[in-house]
Parts: structure tokens; sequence; C-alpha cells
């Protein structure tokens, strides 16, 4: 190799490197300035963070987020339950029927309500559930998120569902099995890996999105949970109003609730990093 | 007796271009009928008509009628045609991520022919001592069959297919990728499921077809050539 083509080679590597540290930078100030906070609040106040209620505005102590915490994971949950089935049909109906007009339609739909500005699904199940039932609730929390990561869910497991080589499906039918066993029993069995990880991604993002809760829990940070139809609290919205208030003492909790809920998403992605292995 | 398999003036068409043209044949019961001919002929298309399986390709259109077991195969209730009529693929097909058990067992239980677990331990047994494997997996069934060589999956295939207790065995070139060994043992399996059902193999090997053959069927480009019992 010439010298010149070694030095071009060689700078080629540094820009690369350069160019990819610029690119992770950010993520690992936004991951150790959380760390760094929000770990100095969990450790003074112990581990009653995760399980106590919140202190009052002007107390030295930054308090607990436990209902936001339960709060969370009962959404997380209920939006999952809701979310998941629908957007397993739904796919189930777009790659399986491809020659009907209707699973095609619905593929553009799903796959344009990504695009939709989160708040606004809010919005609509504000005006939809929230209006007419007169109180915010941990259902219409549940329904916004169940829309929101509809089509997060629907496109892993489109994807998965598309996956299933050619052959499997031939073996499938040549036993003679009807279509709708052939994707109940071994099509899912085979895309078992995909259909976990959409169930994993769309609880990482009911986990993590705000904007759909603004209009529909109602924030409860005091109580632990009190029914479907009551407000219920949920982490991200934690975050988000404790950092507009003016005391220092939330805006402590807020950065050991940002600790949290990256734990959180880091336990999932551990978990998914375990299923998507072959 | 009656053929198992009787085709009448099958023409087929598949984007609208011919790929069977004018094919009759018979296919008798208990007996070993061996269609060959070179690669593209036609042959997996054909095997594929018998049981309506082709009508998972884009674009088929066919005239001329099939008969199985005496019954026009359009007047078959579709899947219980496949499961009578079973395709075993020219690769070899077992369901990676089930255990080898699973996949021998799936077809019973799917089509609800087994009573309990001990009648599906039997059958799963039962089919994999007829495709010559029992003894290579009897102490690893809760395993995957990515763990079994190419000629072991072919022959797990055939395991899973006669599970269904089939009528007719559809084999597509069931050793093409094969080696001698297991080339050797499937058609010791199928010399031995002869007295049991209808066979119809696909091969593109002349010599197997002179080992196997009760009749012989060759076709080129889409036509039969000639059909024949060896031996005379
Ligand atoms: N899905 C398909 N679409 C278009 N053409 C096909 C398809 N399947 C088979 N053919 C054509 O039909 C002919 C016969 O194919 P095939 O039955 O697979 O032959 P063989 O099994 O004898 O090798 C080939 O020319 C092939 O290109
Ligand atoms: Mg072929």
């Amino acid at each position: 190799m010439s010298r010149h083509r070694y030095f071009k080679d060689k700078l080629f590597k540094i820009m690369v490197f350069v160019f990819a540290m610029a690119g992770v930078a950010p993520l690992f100030a936004i991951i150790s300035a959380i760390a760094v906070n929000g770990g100095k609040t969990i450790l003074s106040v112990g581990p009653g963070f995760f399980y106590g209620l919140p202190s009052s505005p002007l107390s030295s102590s930054p308090g607990g987020i436990g209902p936001a915490l339960v709060g969370s994971l009962i959404l997380m949950f209920l939006s999952t339950i809701i979310g998941y089935p629908l957007a397993f049909m739904t796919a189930v109906l777009a790659v399986e029927f491809p020659e009907s007009v209707f699973g095609r339609f619905i593929d553009v739909l799903v796959k344009s309500l990504l695009e939709i500005p989160t708040i606004l699904i809010g919005v609509l199940v504000y005006s939809l559930l929230v209006v007419p039932t007169g109180s915010f609730s941990a259902w219409a929390g549940a329904i916004a998120l169940a829309i929101v990561i509809l089509p997060y869910i629907y496109t892993h497991v489109e994807n998965s569902l598309r996956s299933i080589p050619a052959d499997i499906r031939l073996a499938s039918y040549s036993l003679g099995l009807s279509r709708a066993k052939s994707i109940f029993y071994v099509f899912t069995c085979e895309a078992k890996r995909g259909l976990l990880t959409a169930m994993l991604i769309g609880l990482a993002r009911a986990s993590g999105e705000t904007a759909p809760l603004l209009f529909t829990i109602g924030g409860n940070w005091f109580t632990y949970f009190q029914g479907l139809g009551k407000p219920i609290g949920a982490v991200p919205l934690l975050i988000y109003t404790y950092t507009l208030t003016p005391y220092t003492n939330y805006h402590e909790a807020a950065w050991g609730a940002s600790l949290v809920l990256l734990m959180v998403y880091l336990s999932l992605f551990a978990v998914f990093r375990r299923f998507s292995k072959p | 007796m009656n053929p198992a398999i009787m085709i009448e003036d099958l023409n087929l068409w598949i984007k609208n271009r011919q790929i069977l043209h004018n094919i009759s044949l018979r296919a008798p019961a208990y007996k070993i009928t061996v269609i060959i001919g070179p690669s593209g002929s036609g042959k997996s298309t054909l095997l594929r008509t018998i049981n309506r399986l082709i009508e998972l390709t884009e674009g088929v259109r066919y005239t001329g009628m099939i008969r199985v077991l005496g019954k026009d195969i359009m007047d078959w209730d579709v899947y219980e045609l496949r499961r009578t009529a079973v395709y075993v693929a020219q690769t070899p097909n077992p369901f990676p991520h089930m255990t080898i058990y699973e996949n021998v067992a799936i077809g019973p239980v799917l089509h609800d022919i087994v009573r309990d677990k001990a009648d599906l331990d039997r059958i799963v047994r039962w089919a994999l001592e007829k495709a010559m494997l029992w003894d290579e997996v009897k102490g690893r069934l809760d395993e995957k069959p990515g763990v079994l060589s190419g000629g072991q999956q072919q022959r797990l295939c055939i395991a899973r297919a006669l599970a269904l207790k089939p009528q007719i065995l559809l084999l597509d070139e069931p050793t093409a990728n094969i080696d001698p060994e297991n080339t050797h043992r499937i058609e010791e399996v199928l010399k031995r499921l002869r007295d049991e059902m209808t066979i119809v193999l696909v091969t593109h090997n002349h010599d197997q077809a002179m080992r196997l053959a009760d009749y012989l069927v060759v076709i080129r480009d889409g036509h039969i050539e000639s059909s024949v019992k060896p031996g005379d």
C-alpha cells in the first residue's frame, strides 16, 4: 500500500470516529446528566423515592413518586392490552389478506397514525371520553396511549409476519391447515420473537409518552390507584408538571423521576435484546 | 382398481404463460408413480395442482379434470384434500421454532385426529418410525430441527406428513440435495410405505426412478412424453 493511500485510509478512519462520537455525544450528555442529578435525588430520598408520596412544595425533601410510578405501570399495561390485539389483527389483515382492499386501506390508515402529533390524539380522547364522562381517568389515558402505540406495534408485527419464509408458509398449507390455523398456530410461533419485540416496543413507547396524557389522566400525584374511572398519575407527566413549577425540591424529584423512566426504558431494552438474539 | 389419482386433459397457465399442456395420467393405488423430467419442466407445478396447493401461487388458471380417490378435486374440502394427499416439498422445510416432536404433532393436533396425549405420542412415534428417523431423534424430541442434518430434516418432513395418516403422498424431489446415505434411507422408507399408501414421486434422477417406479411418467416442457411401466 502506498504511503499516500495509507494516510488517506487513516484520515478516513479518524473522520468516521470523530463523526460517530459527535453523533452519540448528546446521548451520553443526556444520560450522564440524568444519571448524576437523578442519582443524587434517589440517594438522598432512599428507596422511599419509588413508593413514597410527594412532599409539600417548600419542604427540603424531593419526596417520592410512588403513585405516578404505579400509574405509569398500570397505563403501560392497559394501553398494551388494548393496543396490541388491535395492532396484531390489523397486521394480520394487511399481510395475510393482501388481496383485500380493506387490508390495504387499513395499512395506509394505521401508518398515517405515525405522523399525527400525539397531543392531537390526547385532545381527541379528551373530547370523546373525558368531556362526556366529566372526569379525567385512567381509561382515557390508556386509550389515548393505545392509539399512540398502535402504529408502532403494527409496524413490528407486520414486519415479523412478512419475514416468515415462503417455504414455511408452504409447509403449513401443505399440511392442510386453513389460513386461520396457519396464522394463529404456525406463523405466530415462527414469528414469536418479533411478536414479543413488538410488545416491548409498545410498552416502551407507552412508558415515555407525555402529550397524550396531558388532557386525559388528570395527573394524580398524591393517591395511589383509585379505579379506572378516576384520575391517575404517570411518570412522564409528573416530570413535565414538576419542571414547570418554581420549586427546587420538585425539580430534584423530576430528575429522579427521569432516572426512573430511563431505567424502565433500559430494562425493556435489555429484555428486547434478549429476545432479538437469534 | 380405480386409480388413486386421475388427471384428464390438464392445461395450466401461470400469469398467462402455459406451464402444463394436455396432461393426462393415472396414479394407481398402492403403487409408486414416478414423474421424471428436467428441471423447469413443470413437475412441481403438476404435483401441487393435484392437492390444489397451486392455488397459493398468484395468477394460476387451469382447465381439465383431476379426480383424487374418485372425487373431483373441486368437490373436495380443500383442507381435507391437502391432508389426504400430502405434499412434501423439495427443500426440507421443518418449522424451525417448533421442537422435533411439535413438528410431527402439529398436523394431528390441528386436524383434531387425536384423542389424548398418549394417542398423540403414539402417532408421533409411529410417523417417526415410518420415516426411519425414530432411532436418531428419540432422545431429543424436545430439540429444534436445526440440530438435524439435511437428510434427517427431510425425513422429519416426511414424518410430519405421515402423521396426518394420508392416503396419498406427493413427494417433490425428496432427495435432491441429500447425501447418498440419506437418499438410500429415504428410498427404503418409500418402498416400505408402498403397501400402505399411494405415492407420487417427482425426481430428475434416472437411476432413482428405475429403482422405485411401478409406473414411470416422463415430462418435458409441460408435456407428457411417455408413460410406461418399467420392465415392459
Ligand atoms: N410462481 C411462479 N410464477 C411464474 N412462473 C412459475 C412459477 N412457478 C413455476 N413457474 C414456471 O413454471 C415452470 C415449471 O416450474 P416447476 O413446476 O417448478 O418445474 P420443475 O419442478 O419441473 O423444475 C418453470 O418454467 C417456472 O419458471
Ligand atoms: Mg421442482
